[in-house]
């Protein structure tokens, strides 16, 4: 009964990450990411992604800060930030946070200041997308992991 | 004691350290630099499952302390290029001067200047995040380049296993000095602005140095004698140092593989530049030639370095006679390869000449007119179907109206001189063209003269291209049919011989085949 519940959420994580492959929310990266995950670190991507996560929290609430002064926003200092998000999340394949990152860039160096808001708006957006979902997956997976552990003893 | 260090060195270093036995380039160690902690994190990975090991920090200076208390370290530096305090091009700049590890440069932006930049700068890569492992997994190639093309030749085998050897810091640490200047000459001004200017080794100041050294002799160049011998502002001891121990590591390349090469043959050579000892080789040394052959000459502004290399290698030195920074034993190969390449003419030119008084320029050499007279035997038997001396000599005088050619001839030996001679003007970063460029400035002149000679003879029988003795002797009876000083019985022979095939009479037939024979 229980090994019936792991293949399910095997088969439920696959549907999700077909899912957000389809959308765009992430690409092939995150396929290598998972590719790296081994017996000799087991838990490889959640723990990058929660790395990605805190940073990326950081990373947005220093934007935030910057684009709120209202007279003098460093732009300079906003596409330092942004190299950094996009350099994160593309190592983890968030493709659509990524491009935000590129528009968001693109309106910086412009200084574009409505531009830059609606910017951060998108990918503020994007993010918790992206957040909830790989949420999603990780529970999923912390089941799964549970489900075929249980049922591992009892075949033995 | 060392071993400690050394396992000291590597836990400091490696975080996941795998019991196999490694072969190259598993355990190869790389500095990873990225003030990104997720990109970090994953190149991390990428690096362990390529079985490297990894020292990963995230910024510029924490990885420069690394590097600078033991180079020894870190086999390749892989950076981010945009950090907070040093920057990656800053951090390239740095360990590019200060040691000789290759350097990869990695970043989000893939703005083409950005990447011309980083190759300016001396990277050896650019990545453009996200970082793949397919392209972590040929990183090891810029290792292996590096220790390849070190000028010391060490195999990365022995570079890997002794790498905390004493031997290996000295070593590694001269080939970043070179590593300076070479730097310098790929990327120019960028960098150049931050530190004191440094010497590019141009084609005149390489000759100039070349001629410092012939001048001096090689055994007794010391770079100070050199520095007062070129008398060049700008031109520091150190820098003549670092290029004379370049130019001393080609020669020793060039010549161990001289030696190499002729160890195959030594029992043909002899001694080599001495064609009387012998003689018994020359029909060896025929078939050699032949491969030296007319296209060279006939190029001869195309000749190219490696060329002329291979062909001194091809009459390379016997092991007794090599020195590996001796000047004589290259002069004596150079000689020597020109001995030879006009043995095959000269043998000829004797052939034909040696019943004509006053063909003053051999005797002038009695040791290789003795050479060619004991060729003689060998050649009648090549040249069994020539005519009688008589018509050769007289083939001789109808010739004699050929003599502008000696003109051409002469010029074009003083070509080859100067093509030879030229390359010797152009500084390749080849090492192997150091050892070219060398010998062909030492040419004895002597040898030349002798060539030019030669091929001034030569030329008597006809165009360029009669340099080859197959072709001479064709040329020859060619002069020899058209001649009218043909006795008159081969006249008539030839005559019934081609018109046997059509004498219906078998008497008659039968007497002319009886003349024939």
């Amino acid at each position: 009964m229980l090994g019936f519940g792991a293949d399910r959420l095997r088969a439920d994580m696959n549907r999700l990450l077909a899912l957000l492959f389809h959308q765009g929310v992430l690409d092939e990266q995150f396929l290598q990411l998972q590719q790296l995950q081994d017996e000799t670190s087991p838990n490889f991507v959640s723990e990058v992604v929660n790395i990605y996560f805190h940073e990326s929290e950081k990373l947005l609430r220093n934007l935030r800060g910057l684009l709120s002064d209202r007279e003098l926003s460093d732009y300079k200092k906003m596409g330092i930030h942004l190299n950094q998000f996009m350099g994160s999340s593309s190592s983890i394949g968030a493709k659509r946070v990524r491009n935000v990152c590129v528009a968001f860039r693109a309106a910086s160096e412009q200084n574009n200041r409505v531009g830059c808001l609606r910017a951060l708006e998108m990918l503020e957006h994007e993010y918790c997308y992206l957040k909830n979902r790989l949420h999603e997956l990780f529970q999923m997976e912390q089941q799964r992991v549970m489900a075929a552990g249980v049922r591992y003893p009892m075949q033995n | 004691m060392d071993q400690q260090t050394e396992k000291d060195d590597h836990s400091k270093v490696v975080k996941s350290e795998s019991k196999d036995k490694e072969v190259f380039p598993d355990g190869m160690r790389v500095l990873a630099v990225d003030d990104n902690i997720v990109c970090l994190r994953m190149l991390q990975a990428v690096l362990e499952h390529c079985r490297y090991k990894v020292k990963a920090v995230t910024d510029g200076a924490t990885a420069l302390k690394l590097l600078r208390e033991d180079k020894n370290n870190f086999d390749i530096v892989i950076t981010d290029v945009h950090m907070p305090d040093m920057d990656g091009f800053r951090l390239l700049e740095i360990v590019s001067l200060e040691m000789d590890i290759p350097v990869i440069m990695m970043s989000a932006n893939d703005d083409k200047n950005m990447v011309m930049k980083g190759i300016k700068h001396g990277a050896r890569d650019y990545l453009v995040k996200p970082i793949r492992k397919e392209e972590i997994q040929n990183i090891w190639q810029h290792v292996l380049r590096q220790k390849l093309f070190k000028p010391n030749g060490s195999t990365v085998k022995k570079e890997i296993t002794d790498q905390n050897s004493n031997c290996t810091t000295k070593r590694q640490r001269g080939q970043s000095k070179e590593r300076e200047s070479t730097l310098n000459n790929d990327s120019g001004e960028d960098i150049s602005a931050h530190k004191k200017p440094r010497v590019v080794w141009k084609p005149e100041l390489h000759k100039k140095f070349i001629d410092a050294v012939h001048e001096i002799g090689i055994d007794k160049a010391v770079p100070k004698k050199i520095l007062e011998y070129i008398n060049e502002p700008g031109v520091s001891r150190e820098n003549i140092a670092s290029h004379l121990q370049k130019f001393r590591n080609a020669m020793k390349k060039n010549s161990a593989r001289a030696s190499q090469q002729s160890s195959n043959n030594v029992d043909s050579n002899g001694t080599s530049g001495h064609p009387s000892n012998t003689t018994i080789t020359y029909p060896k040394r025929i078939t050699q030639t032949d491969g030296f052959d007319v296209e060279n000459i006939k190029n001869l502004g195309s000749i190219q370095h490696g060329r002329v290399v291979q062909n001194f290698s091809f009459f390379g030195i016997p092991a007794t006679n090599q020195k590996p920074f001796s000047l004589q034993s290259l002069n004596q190969q150079c000689s020597s390869l020109q001995h030879y390449t006009q043995v095959p003419e000269i043998m000829d030119q004797v052939q034909q000449r040696k019943h004509i008084p006053g063909l003053g320029d051999f005797s002038s050499n009695p040791l290789r007119i003795d050479t060619l007279h004991h060729q003689t035997d060998f050649n009648e038997l090549k040249y069994q179907s020539f005519p009688s001396r008589t018509t050769m000599l007289d083939d001789y005088m109808d010739i004699s109206s050929h003599i502008p050619y000696y003109n051409a001839s002469s010029e074009l030996s003083s070509g080859i001189n100067f093509t030879l001679n030229g390359s010797g003007t152009t500084s390749y970063p080849n090492n192997i063209c150091f050892g070219g460029s060398r010998t062909s400035c030492t040419m004895p002149t002597v040898a030349s003269t002798g060539l030019s000679e030669i091929v001034q003879h030569d030329s008597t029988s006809g165009p360029v291209q009669n340099f080859i003795p197959g072709h001479i002797q064709s040329s020859n009876l060619e002069h020899f049919m058209q001649s009218d000083n043909m006795t008159s019985i081969n006249h008539v022979l030839e005559h019934l011989e081609t018109e046997s095939s059509i004498i219906d009479d078998e008497d008659l037939r039968a007497v002319v085949t009886q003349f024939q024979h």
